[in-house]
């Protein structure tokens, strides 16, 4: 399978007005303990959060620097600064050694490099400096105000875990590698932000997934060249296959049980710090039709809810579209007694119903967005306004017909039952275009608009996957688990995605059954 | 970016042209119904009935009943298409053929020829194959005027009545394929104002009903059936669901009547040696639903004997509605040219041509056989002493 | 020379040659059929479908002897140079006058009875811009869009079962009323559409499982045949031998359907469902036509053969039928002759130098 690569473009010029180390050499640090804190103090100053204590361990200067509110200061005063002053006998042999060795600290890494050592600083580690060293010491004592973990928000279920990602990425690893404690999962970290430095971590299971795949989301990670990263959609954004598409190429979730079932399915993470938010790639348009409750409810309910997501995902997109087409195109479409209906509730409304439509949908829209945006004591009042003012006084007025209403109700609420939140986004992007087919060729249009859309989705490509996998390409394992959702004694096999995969996931004698012999 | 552009353009281009087909349903006059008259001179008269939105709008006040929620229009002109092109010019709306599922014939009309009307509502994109088709006693414009004290007007009475099977209900698409085939007969519902016997009802408020059949030879209309042998000719054609059939047992004065329940209907055309015969075979089971007579119907005899009966009657009077078909319309309506055609088409060629000549000469045998499935939940008649009821 | 980069599986190939044949078929073959065969237009399609077999396999037969070519890569190699770019330039004005035959099907059919006032020039233009859309994506995209939208189109066919209530199965009789001939010449008529199977020839040589091409193509062939004569059988038992005088007998039955009195008036889905199969059709044959050009005149990339391809297309959708009454007559009349000729009996003969020529080759 072809993985569509990104243009490596060549790098910008290197920015200059960072740190003031132009060669290799003159970044290390040297013997000399108040050249190297004087370097300290021109790179920060101005900064009042940074904090340098000097002290003595015998006669040995010393000097620690730390980030105020990013370290673990009573760590740093019992365990460190209280062993070291408290040092009496300095033998002569190795003294450095023997003084860093005496710290009761698990985690201290040696670093030569100002560069590292500044990193250290920004992630919390206070570096000790010593007089007469070439190195310092990061002190892995970092402790900094953090959400404890908490049920996913925007991701909930009746079933399953409560637990939900936080900002902080080891948590978010940590969560992960409780459910699968494999060592063959994998996390690789990248730094990503010229300012922010945010740690991105890209995981996978080894030997489930397809090696050129994670090759290509390095590829795509180091051509990252960005001021920071503030989101994962930052990430996203730059990693798409095609930027101008209207449909998220990357998935994303908030929930380690998500994570985990597609790290089990050969695909990646793409685990950002500072958002709850994981990235999932590749994913297929039919993947975003998925829930975890899909998986942990029986089969039939699984297939049941599919069904209906992927009937109402039809009304979302093209509801409003087809009322425009029969009330304007087909009228003999109607049932006679609907007709009349429609006719008489139609009667007198000063609008086309294209124009119609377009008004409310856009109406319905902004309350939307302003339900989201809006603190919780005030959207109460939106959604009155919207329901009185919108729904009941328009028609009583005779602006806006009653049939519309209840066309753009249903429609609202049909997108709501996409489980992803972006694919949401986009079907309710994708109705404004498709009202237009419809009040330029009426049914005709409504069926170019989707005939259309289809090119598109099946010219995309995810992280060179077919969007539509695996129903276009016609995969018949992968169709067990799109429109269906198959009994999971029946998944024997992974989706097909990139290249080679290690396809069985399980053995096929799983059904269950009371009277069958165990082994 | 370029191809955005583009695309952009195009759409808009597209989009800003303009809707050929757009018509707001504010701009459409709904047409519930359509009748056909023929006028002075010959020329032909079309009527429509068409809804006005407003009358039920809000649904608050409610529909005034004595105004109704629609109106009629018409148009005259040398042809249907030209009365159709008039009618346009008395209606600022655009008229909606799309819902129109009712056509009324005029009986003059019928009786001249309904052929070239046939022609335009075939070719016609608009008007639907299933569309029903009626002739009416009077005016047919008459029909349209009614207002239905239940319905919202009046063809939506008719086509509840028609679906009731107690007239035969004949579309637009059999009256097409029939006449281009090979019976050439068709058969249509003759409708007529109910006289309404309440007299806080207006003149017009009332309905159009079903009264009996118009039987056509090739598009012209030769003759009509009356209720009864209407009820008759719907036996001939498929088992009557609704209706009774009525019989007198031997030395009765009084009648048991039945109700069909189920039948099933054979044609067995035949030809030996150049006489054309075609036997019809009827099997009915019936349920007794009265009973006037002082029988015991748990007597298996009496059973027995009331079948005999049934078979008698029906017998008599299918071989009566035939004869009139047969030999007074010469009306092929039971498509025995196309029963024939299908056993012996080497013989059907030899008689295609003049089979309106020929169709009168079969030989038509009747078989029936009846069967009584239940007497209702009782035996004996009911309220009445035990010692009067007859045992046979 | 490879242009064309994209494999397709055999499955998808079925989904795309299946209305690439049904959907100008369907359209108005029972209304010629009716005329022809009368009452036996049920078997049509079994014995029309003989042509359709032997197409695909001189098509397979070439692929073998000539594995990853197309018809112009090989017809140069069996027919000389000189010979073989004339073969190839007829295939493509062959193609394009094809194509805008169906495209002028499709414009009449939209125009007098869904969007009759709308220009035929927007009715045509709209769809053929889209095929040329999904063209420009390359052969593994008009398969992939072809899977959903053939799914989409066949499955309304279900839609005929509603009739079930109206059908008399009598009208079928007499069988053989006037001998087997007229069932042959209806039969010859659905050869003509048959014969497009010859298509294949640009899409065998990109399968990713070349071993199961004339497996999976007589598969579709039996597809389609099943298709036709399903719809040839619900016309003649719901309106009888009449569908001759109708242009759109299809429509026409799907029109009287009426189940409960509210599944009813769905000829406008039927249309809309029958668009997706229209715009399969066009796409393939814009994509073959666009590939042999490329191929002919040896350019790398057929995607810019195809906008001006298109307009080619959409001129001679224009210039050839004035109406549909021409049209018909052209569908009963011209096109067996025209689309045999071209797609079975030439390359029947290619076949044959073909075979000669490796005899001769086997016997040096």
């Amino acid at each position: 399978m072809r993985i569509r690569r990104h243009p490596q473009k060549k790098k910008g010029k290197e920015d200059t007005n960072r740190v003031p180390i132009s060669t290799k050499s003159q970044d290390l640090l040297t013997e000399r303990l108040d050249a190297n804190v004087k370097f300290f103090t021109d790179l920060y100053k101005d900064s009042s959060d940074i904090v340098f204590r000097p002290f003595t361990i015998g006669n040995l200067k010393a000097v620690v620097i730390y980030l105020d509110g990013l370290s673990d200061i009573e760590k740093l005063d019992e365990l460190v600064l209280e062993t070291l002053m408290n040092k009496q006998d300095i033998s002569q042999t190795d003294i450095i050694q023997s003084l860093i060795d005496s710290i009761p600290i698990s985690n201290i890494k040696k670093i030569s490099t100002y560069t590292e050592c500044i990193d250290a600083v920004a992630n919390g580690n206070p570096i000790l400096l010593l007089d007469g060293a070439k190195e310092a010491y990061a002190l892995g004592i970092v402790k900094y105000e953090k959400r404890s973990i908490e049920e996913p928000a925007a991701e909930t279920g009746i079933r399953g875990p409560r637990e939900g990602f936080t900002e902080s990425i080891s948590v978010n690893t940590s969560l992960i590698r409780r459910i699968i404690k494999d060592p063959q999962l994998k996390m690789k970290t990248f730094h990503v932000g010229k300012y922010t430095k945010t740690k991105v971590i890209v995981s996978y299971m080894e030997g489930l997934v397809d090696q050129t795949l994670i090759k290509e989301i390095e590829n795509r990670l180091n051509r990252i060249n960005i001021d920071g990263v503030l989101e994962s959609g930052y990430i996203e954004q730059f990693i798409e296959d095609n930027p101008f598409s209207p449909f998220p190429q990357v998935l994303y979730t908030e929930r380690p049980d998500v994570a985990s079932a597609n790290l089990l399915e050969g695909r990646a993470l793409i685990i950002i710090d500072g958002t709850p938010y994981t990235l999932i790639a590749p994913v297929s348009f039919f993947s975003l039709f998925q829930s975890q409750e899909d998986y942990y409810e029986r089969f039939w309910i699984g297939t049941f809810i599919r069904f209906f997501r992927f009937i109402f995902l039809g009304i979302a997109l093209f509801l409003p579209s087809i009322y425009v087409a029969i009330t304007t195109f087909h009228q003999e479409m109607l049932p006679m007694a609907l007709l009349l209906s429609v006719a008489s509730a139609r009667e007198g409304i000063p609008f086309p119903a294209i124009i119609e439509v377009l008004i409310m949908e856009l109406t319905f829209e902004a309350l939307r967005e302003a339900g989201i945006r809006l603190p919780k004591q005030i959207g109460s009042a939106v959604s009155i306004v919207g329901a009185l003012v919108i729904g009941q006084a328009a028609v009583q007025a005779g602006i806006v017909s009653a049939p519309m209403v209840i066309v753009v109700s249903i429609t609202g609420i049909s997108s709501f039952l996409v489980p992803r939140y972006s694919i949401g986004l986009s079907i309710r992007l994708l109705r404004f275009p498709i009202i237009f087919f419809a009040g330029f060729l009426g049914i005709i249009g409504v069926i170019l608009a989707l005939i259309i859309l289809v090119i598109h989705l099946s010219s995309l490509r995810s992280f060179g996957v077919p969007y539509l996998s695996p129903v276009s390409t016609l995969q018949k394992n992968g169709l067990k688990d799109t429109i269906f959702r198959s009994p999971l004694w029946k998944l024997d096999f992974r989706p097909h995605l990139t290249g080679e995969f290690n396809a069985v996931r399980q053995s096929d004698n799983l059904k269950p059954s009371p009277d069958k012999e165990e082994g | 970016m370029r191809k955005m552009i583009l695309v952009m353009l195009l759409l808009s281009i597209v989009l800003l042209s303009g809707c050929w087909d757009r018509y707001e349903l504010q701009d459409l006059a709904i047409i519930t119904a359509a009748a056909i008259d023929v006028v002075e001179d010959e020329q032909i008269r079309i009527s429509v009935q068409i809804f006005i939105p407003r009358a039920i709008t809000s649904g608050e006040t409610g529909e005034d009943p004595s105004t109704g929620s629609t109106f009629v229009r018409e148009g005259v002109g040398k042809s249907l298409a030209q009365a159709v092109a008039d009618l346009q010019t008395n209606i600022p709306r655009k008229l909606f053929w799309g819902q129109c599922r009712i056509f009324i014939f005029g009986k003059e009309l019928a009786e001249m020829g309904i052929q070239k009307e046939i022609d335009f509502l075939v070719r016609h994109p608009s008007p639907r194959g299933i569309s029903n088709l009626y002739v009416s006693q009077e005016e047919a414009k008459r029909m349209l005027e009614l207002i239905p004290p239940l319905e919202r007007y009046s063809g939506e009475a008719l086509r509840k009545l028609s679906q009731q099977e107690i007239g035969i209900d004949t579309t637009l698409k059999d009256v097409d394929v029939k006449l281009a085939g090979d019976s050439q007969s068709i058969a249509l519902p003759i409708i007529k104002v109910l006289v309404s016997p309440e007299e806080s009802r207006q003149g017009n408020q009332s309905i159009p009903v079903i009264d009996g059949t118009a039987v056509f030879q090739r598009d012209k209309m030769v003759g009509a059936l009356n209720m009864e042998e209407t009820s008759w000719l719907l036996w001939l054609i498929r088992t009557l669901k609704n209706g009774t059939i009525s019989v007198m047992p031997k030395g009765n004065e009084e009648e048991v009547v039945m109700m069909p329940i189920s039948g099933n209907v054979k044609f067995n055309p035949h030809i030996s040696k150049n006489t054309w015969n075609m036997t019809f075979s009827l099997e009915v089971e019936a349920n007794v639903i009265q009973n006037e007579t002082l029988l015991n119907l748990h007597n298996e005899n009496t059973v027995k004997q009331f079948e005999k009966e049934i078979e008698k009657v029906l017998k008599e009077n299918l071989t009566q509605t035939m004869e009139k078909l047969q030999q007074e319309f010469h009306t092929d309506i039971l498509d025995f040219g196309k029963r024939f055609h299908r056993k012996y088409p080497d013989e059907w060629k030899k008689v295609k041509n003049n089979w309106v000549e020929k169709y009168p000469e079969v030989n038509v045998t009747i078989h029936v056989n009846a069967k009584i499935n239940k007497t209702g939940d009782i035996g004996p008649p009911a309220a009445i002493p035990r010692d009067w009821v007859e045992e046979q | 020379m490879m242009i064309e980069k994209g494999r397709i599986s055999t499955g998808q190939m079925e989904l795309l040659i299946i209305p690439t044949i049904i959907s100008t078929a369907i359209l108005s073959i029972s209304s010629i059929d009716a005329r022809l065969a009368g009452h036996d237009m049920w078997m049509t399609p079994i014995l029309g479908s003989s042509a359709g077999f032997l197409t695909v396999y001189i098509v397979w037969k070439l692929h073998e002897l000539y594995p990853g070519q197309t018809p112009i890569g090989y017809s140069q190699k069996l027919i000389g140079k000189v010979a073989g770019s004339l073969f190839g330039l007829l295939l493509i004005l062959f193609f394009s006058h094809n194509t805008g035959i169906i495209i002028r099907e499709y414009t009449g059919f939209i125009k007098s009875n869904v969007l009759l006032q709308t220009p035929s020039i927007v009715i045509s233009l709209s769809l053929l811009l889209v095929a040329a859309l999904a063209v420009r994506g390359g052969l593994e995209v008009i398969a992939r869009t072809a899977v959903i939208c053939t799914f989409l189109f066949l499955s309304t066919s279900i839609v005929l079962l509603l009739l079930i209530p109206e059908v008399e199965l009598g009208n079928v009789l007499p069988t053989f009323e006037n001998g087997f001939i007229p069932v042959l010449k209806g039969a010859f008529i659905h050869q003509s559409w048959f014969s497009e199977f010859f298509i294949l020839a640009f899409i065998f040589p990109f399968l990713n499982n070349t071993k199961k091409g004339l497996k999976s193509g007589f598969r579709a062939i039996l597809v389609v045949m099943f298709i036709l004569c399903y719809v040839n059988f619900f016309v003649l038992t719901t309106i009888g031998v009449v569908a001759g005088d109708l242009y759109y007998p299809v429509y026409a039955i799907v029109k009287s359907i009426s189940l409960a009195e509210f599944f009813e008036n769905f000829e406008i889905l039927i249309t809309a469902s029958w668009v997706l199969g229209n715009f399969v059709k066009i796409a393939m044959f814009l994509y073959a036509a666009s590939l042999a050009l490329a191929e002919l005149f040896r350019i790398n990339d057929y995607r810019v053969m195809v906008l001006p391809l298109s307009l080619f297309i959409f001129f001679f959708s224009y210039w050839d039928i004035s109406n549909v009454v021409e049209l018909v007559n052209y569908m009963g009349q011209i096109q067996p002759f025209y689309l045999i000729s071209v797609q079975t009996v030439i390359p029947l003969f290619l076949l044959l130098i073909a075979l000669l020529k490796k005899k001769r080759s086997d016997n040096n």
